[in-house]
Formats: C-alpha cells, sequence, structure tokens
C-alpha cells in the first residue's frame, strides 16, 4: 500500500522509509506539516506514518487540522514521550495507534496494517474472499487451500481491491497505490499486474468495468 | 513549649535561643528594677516615719511635761510619781523619760529610764544617745516658765520593729507576684514565638517534592518579609527544579530519535535488497551513533556549564588567537561542505577563560556550517567596537526567519532546513552559548548575514571585566 511519511528527522526519516519499502510499501517521505498537507490533498494514501514532532508545524497541530477537512487516512504517530498523556493527546486528536521512538520497522509495519484493516472494517487481519485467504502480515495467498505466489505489485493491488470490494477502482487509482513519487511507473503496468492475477487466481475475481476501471464484487461468484 | 519540634534539634544544639534570653533579660531588669523600687519605697518610708516619730516624740513630751506640772500644783511630787506610775502614758509603754527641776536635780524618771540625764545635761531639742546595746533617740524640753525639763527617750529598736514590718509586707508581696510576673513573662514571650514555631514546621515540611509557597497566615509584620523572602526562594527554587526536570526529560527524549534512527537502519541492513542499501544503511548506523555522540557531548557539556563552577582566576584571553585556533580547527569539515571558512582578527581581548570562549566560539562556528549549504562563507571576526570587545560569526546560510529568532536559544530547538543528515546539531549549541553569554555578562545579538543571506552571531562582551573579576 502507499503510505505517506511525516517525519522531520532526515536520519530517521530514510531509514523509515526504506525499511517500509523493503515491506512492499510505496513510500512518500515529507518532512514538514506543510509538504503532508500538500501531499494529502494531491495523493491517495492508505495510511500515513506521523512523527509528532515537527518544526514549524507540529504533528498535533497538523492532524487535527487534516481531521477536521473529515479525511478519514488511518494514522499512526510516532512519538518520543511515552508518557500517558501525550499518548491520549494523540489518539484524542486524531490517530488510530502510536509508536513510541526507539521502534521497530516490523511493529511500524504490523500497526499500519491493523489500522489500515480496521479502517476498512475487519477485525481480522486475513481477508478472506471465498475460497481466497489473503494475509496481508505474511504476505501469502491462500486459494482453495493452495498457496498462490504472488510478486509484491500483484499482492498489493489485490489487496487494494479487496480491501475496497464493491467499489470501483480507476487504473489511477490502482497506479497510485503501487507507486510513490520516486518510482518510475511503467506504462500499462496495471493491466500486466490485473492479467497475472487472473491467470493465477482465476478469470472472474477482478471484473473490468471498461472505461471506468477494476473491481471484486462484494457478492462471492461461485464457478 | 519545647514540645515537637521535629528534626531541627540539632540546628538548635548549642545555638543561643532567643526565647531563653528575652525570659531571663525581662526577668532580671524586672525583678531587678522591682528591687529598686522596693528599696526606694523603704528608705523614703524610713526617712518620713524617723520625721513622724520624732513629732510623736515631742508632742508626747509637752503632754507629759503639761501633765506632770498640773499634777505637781495640785498634789506636790510624790503623789504625781504615783498617779503617772499608775496611770502611765497610754500606748507609750515603750518610752521613758526624766523630770529635771532647775537645780538639776532628777524629780522623777519612769520605771525603766535611767537615773543619769538622758539627753545630756544641757542639751535641748532631738538628740541621740547611746544606751547599751540600742540607740535611744531622745528629746528634751523646759516647760513654760522653765522651772521644769523632760527628757523623753525612745529606742530606735522600736522604731526598725515598724519599718521593718513595712519591708516585711514589700517582701510578701513580691514574694507573690515576681512569679506571678516571671509566668506572664514567659507565657506572652512562648505566645509571640509562635509563628516563628509555625514557619520553621512549615518550612521544615518542604522537601524536593513539596516546595509550595509558606503560608503567610497571621505572621506578625517582623516575620512576614522573612517569610516573603523564602517563598521567593521557594520559587526560585521551584523554577529550577521544573527547568531541570523538563531539561533531562527533553535531553532523554532527544536521544530517542537518534536511536530510533540506529535502530530503524539496522533493520534496514537486516532486510537490505541490495548491496547499495546495506552499505547505505550502515553508512547512517553511523551517522547515527556520531549524532548521539555529538548529543551526548553538548550535554556533559551544558551540565558542567549549569553546574554552578568556581571561577579559577579570570585571565587575559586573546581573541584573535582564539579565532584563528578555532578556524583552524573547523578548516577541514568547512573544506568537507565546501564552504569557505575565513578569519578577520584584530586584537581584542577579554577577561576570562579561554576554555569558556572556545566553547562558546566552537558553537557559533558548528552552527554556522551546519546551516550553510554548499558554495557558502563563513567568517568569524573578532575585534574592538565602541571600546568594547566583540566576536563573530557570519554565515550566508538558511537564515533563521524572525519568528524563530526568540526560539533559537531554547535547547533542543533546532532548525532544520537542509534535510541532509550531516547537517544534524543536538539544539542545545545556542543554548550552551547562551548560557556563557549569561555568565561573562555579555550580550549576543543576531544580526545580517553575508551576501545579503544567512545570520550573524555577535557577542559583545561588554561589562565582562566587572563581571569576572
Amino acid at each position: 500500500m502507499r503510505v505517506l511519511l511525516v517525519e522531520d528527522d532526515s536520519l530517521l526519516g530514510k531509514a523509515v522509509r526504506t525499511g517500509l519499502e523493503q515491506q512492499d510499501h510505496a513510500v512518500d517521505w515529507v518532512q514538514d506539516g506543510a509538504a503532508a498537507e500538500l501531499a494529502l490533498m494531491t495523493s491517495d494514501y492508505a495510511a500515513m506514518v506521523l512523527d509528532i514532532g515537527l518544526p514549524r508545524q507540529d504533528g498535533m497541530t497538523l492532524l487535527r487540522k487534516i481531521r477536521a477537512k473529515g479525511k478519514q487516512i488511518p494514522v499512526v504517530i510516532i512519538t518520543a514521550r511515552d508518557d500517558i498523556a501525550d499518548r491520549v493527546a494523540g489518539l484524542d486528536s486524531g490517530a488510530d495507534d502510536f509508536i513510541v521512538k526507539p521502534f521497530d520497522l516490523q511493529e511500524l509495519g504490523a500497526r499500519l496494517r491493523a489500522v489500515v484493516r480496521r479502517a476498512s472494517g475487519r477485525a481480522s487481519s486475513d481477508i478472506v474472499h471465498g475460497s481466497l485467504k489473503v494475509d496481508p502480515a505474511a504476505r501469502t495467498v491462500v486459494l482453495d487451500g493452495k498457496p498462490i505466489p504472488l510478486t509484491a505489485r500483484e499482492f498489493a493491488i489485490l489487496t487494494h481491491l479487496l480491501e475496497h470490494r464493491g467499489r470501483v477502482l480507476s487504473k489511477q487509482q490502482l497506479q497510485e497505490s503501487l507507486y510513490s513519487w520516486s518510482d518510475e511507473i511503467e506504462s500499462n503496468t496495471v493491466e500486466v499486474h490485473v492479467h497475472h492475477l487472473r491467470r493465477k487466481l482465476g478469470r472472474d475475481l477482478i471484473k473490468t468495468m471498461h472505461g471506468m476501471g477494476y473491481m471484486i464484487d462484494e457478492r462471492i461468484q461461485t464457478g | 513549649m519545647n514540645a515537637s519540634r521535629p528534626d531541627n534539634s540539632s540546628a538548635s544544639d548549642g545555638r543561643w535561643s532567643l526565647r531563653t534570653r528575652l525570659i531571663i533579660l525581662l526577668l532580671v531588669a524586672t525583678s531587678g528594677l522591682w528591687a529598686l523600687a522596693s528599696y526606694s519605697v523603704y528608705r523614703e518610708t524610713e526617712i518620713e516615719s524617723q520625721e513622724l516619730f520624732d513629732d510623736s516624740l515631742k508632742e508626747t513630751a509637752y503632754l507629759l511635761l503639761t501633765v506632770v506640772e498640773h499634777e505637781m500644783a495640785e498634789h506636790g511630787i510624790n503623789y504625781t510619781s504615783q498617779m503617772i506610775d499608775a496611770a502611765g502614758v497610754p500606748g507609750t509603754h515603750y518610752l521613758r523619760f526624766q523630770i529635771w527641776n532647775d537645780a538639776g536635780q532628777l524629780v522623777y524618771r519612769s520605771q525603766d529610764a535611767p537615773e543619769q540625764p538622758m539627753a545630756g545635761a544641757d542639751s535641748l531639742g532631738y538628740a541621740w544617745a547611746n544606751n547599751g546595746s540600742d540607740a535611744l533617740r531622745t528629746y528634751a524640753a523646759w516647760n513654760a516658765d522653765r522651772r521644769l525639763q523632760i527628757q523623753i527617750g525612745e529606742p530606735l529598736s522600736h522604731r526598725r520593729e515598724i519599718t521593718q514590718r513595712t519591708v516585711r509586707r514589700l517582701a510578701v508581696f513580691a514574694a507573690f507576684f515576681l512569679p506571678l510576673t516571671a509566668l506572664l513573662i514567659w507565657w506572652i514571650i512562648a505566645r509571640s514565638f509562635e509563628p516563628i514555631r509555625w514557619t520553621s514546621e512549615a518550612v521544615a515540611r518542604r522537601t524536593g517534592r513539596h516546595l509550595d509557597d509558606v503560608e503567610l497566615g497571621n505572621v506578625p509584620r517582623e516575620i512576614a518579609p522573612l517569610i516573603i523572602a523564602l517563598n521567593r526562594l521557594l520559587g526560585r527554587i521551584r523554577e529550577t527544579l521544573e527547568h531541570e526536570r523538563s531539561f533531562t526529560a527533553n535531553a532523554a527524549h532527544e536521544l530517542r530519535t537518534p536511536l530510533a534512527a540506529i535502530r530503524a537502519h539496522a533493520q534496514v541492513l537486516q532486510g537490505a535488497r541490495n548491496a547499495e542499501e546495506a552499505g547505505e544503511a550502515a553508512q547512517d548506523i553511523i551517522a547515527g551513533v556520531d549524532r548521539s555522540r555529538r548529543l551526548v557531548d553538548q550535554l556533559l557539556a551544558l551540565a558542567r556549564l549549569d553546574k554552578a563552577q568556581v571561577d579559577v582566576s579570570p585571565q587575559q584571553v586573546d581573541l584573535a588567537l582564539l579565532v584563528q585556533q578555532q578556524v583552524s580547527e573547523h578548516r577541514a569539515f568547512a573544506e568537507r561542505q565546501q564552504i569557505v571558512l575565513t578569519a578577520g582578527t584584530q586584537p581584542a581581548v577579554v577577561q576570562g577563560h579561554a576554555d569558556h570562549l572556545n566553547i562558546l566560539l566552537r558553537n557559533l562556528i558548528d552552527n554556522a556550517l551546519r546551516y550553510t549549504p554548499a558554495d557558502g562563507v563563513v567568517q568569524v571576526s573578532c575585534g574592538v567596537s565602541d571600546g568594547v570587545s566583540y566576536l563573530a560569526v557570519r554565515d550566508s546560510g538558511v537564515g533563521i526567519p524572525e519568528a524563530e529568532r526568540e526560539l533559537i536559544f531554547k535547547r533542543f530547538y533546532r532548525i532544520n532546513r537542509l534535510g541532509d543528515s550531516q547537517s544534524y546539531g543536538s539544539g542545545l549549541g545556542l543554548s550552551i552559548v547562551q548560557r556563557l553569554v549569561d555568565q561573562y555578562g555579555a550580550q549576543i545579538s543576531i544580526e545580517d548575514g553575508l551576501n545579503g543571506a544567512g545570520v550573524g552571531f555577535v557577542v559583545r562582551f561588554a561589562g565582562t571585566a566587572a563581571q569576572q573579576s
């Protein structure tokens, strides 16, 4: 999924970006609140990682601002302070979860998945769709009890579509969920990945809505 | 009185007590004044009563003389003596008297009167006569036709007895009232000292965690200034402690960021997808450790400055020499950053310590180099203007917005524009500078930088000599 990282500290920011990329996320990294607001306006993110100790505009203010605008994006805050008052303030400002410095990158990844999962209304970490079972944490896909190997991009498109079941996602949207600003986008890449997914998981799972994009139906197709 | 005074017994050991001293002094003074007053009253009474006794002696003498004269005219001398002896002179049993005729013969004498004249042969009026163990007050007078003379005597012991009765009564009075006075004095002083006891108890209850103001309450005007001064001190202590606490907390939190970065880079290294990524992560781990070390160094430097240091005697420090040393120390770093670092020195001297001034200058140069991008200029200079020595570090760097100029001297405040991990400061440099500037009674101002960009820090050592000597 595509994540917005708001971290003023260049050393830490770089590490978190690379770490999340290693977990196959597309990461856009900005260093202050103003840039973060701009990024949120122009791109679509699955989640945001926010350091609340930003210069100029502190993270808490930014968070309140974007919540006031009605943005529903799941947010995990990074804080240097682990006293309860700070955590409460962070959560009350609209954060979905927090993580205290120094933290484990795997844990940050897990918390991101968890907030995204909760935002899409699922309690279990696994996404189950008929005989298809997707584990976002382990990044495994099982169909009819058989593990199906997927590439990172295929996996990203599949989970993105599953998380928005019943909604049509445009090629543009799917593409944005795959790539950060720094990635070079290959043409026709979404079509190629969807083609591969259909080959591996069956033709009927992903529907093509001509001129609009792709979707996975809420109802489970049999046969 | 000395009930429950917690743990200040050590303080009261061997110290003189105002209360005890007051009680003793007041008691001594009161008793002394009482004694003096009693003595004067006694003396006055004695003189007064002497006159009274003399008057009554004289009156008695004339009365007796008249009686004797009368009786002798009526009944002759023998009857008279019997009559007087039988009747006595009422209330005068302590008196003795003799009646002499003009031929110098003793006509009559009272029972215990001697046969010799009591007051000498021809002395009239009052006199003192010796009468064995007891002195005798005598009075002698002739009757109107000078045929009979009376000599009357009153023993001194009688007079003494009467004045002594007065003194005894005074003594009883004193014996009763002096302890009462003492008790009253003790009670009044004890009551007056209550506020001091409350205050000391209230102060004794103060601890590092409990530093509230001592309540003024109902303390008298004499103690209030002490409590007000104490509260002011407590306020300052609270401030300092709060400052220290928040500093410690901030320091700990500041260390978390480089630690988080190191940890994250280590994980990136573990999961590195290629050699390039691994190499970069390793590089960044080193950068993170360096940054932590700088932060720790600065914290230690600040802690050393914070510790109220006793100044070893200040010396004349040559600023020009200092600038040249620091500039050459930083030259290698400046070259790596592709920054031109120059020194412009004029002779200038400051009373102080080279160590302190080195820390100050190093932090200013460090800052300038960190916030100046490649191809920039940093100029360090010193000199004397308007009779005041100054140090100046100017750069062509990112500058400081007006709004942030007050904030930058705060601990852990960082301006981060360059996005380059090499440029990272600890956020402590300027607060160390500020601390030193305060210690030297100098002023620091933020002025224009170079080439229409950046910023200049100028430290003016006005009044330094006075401050440091």
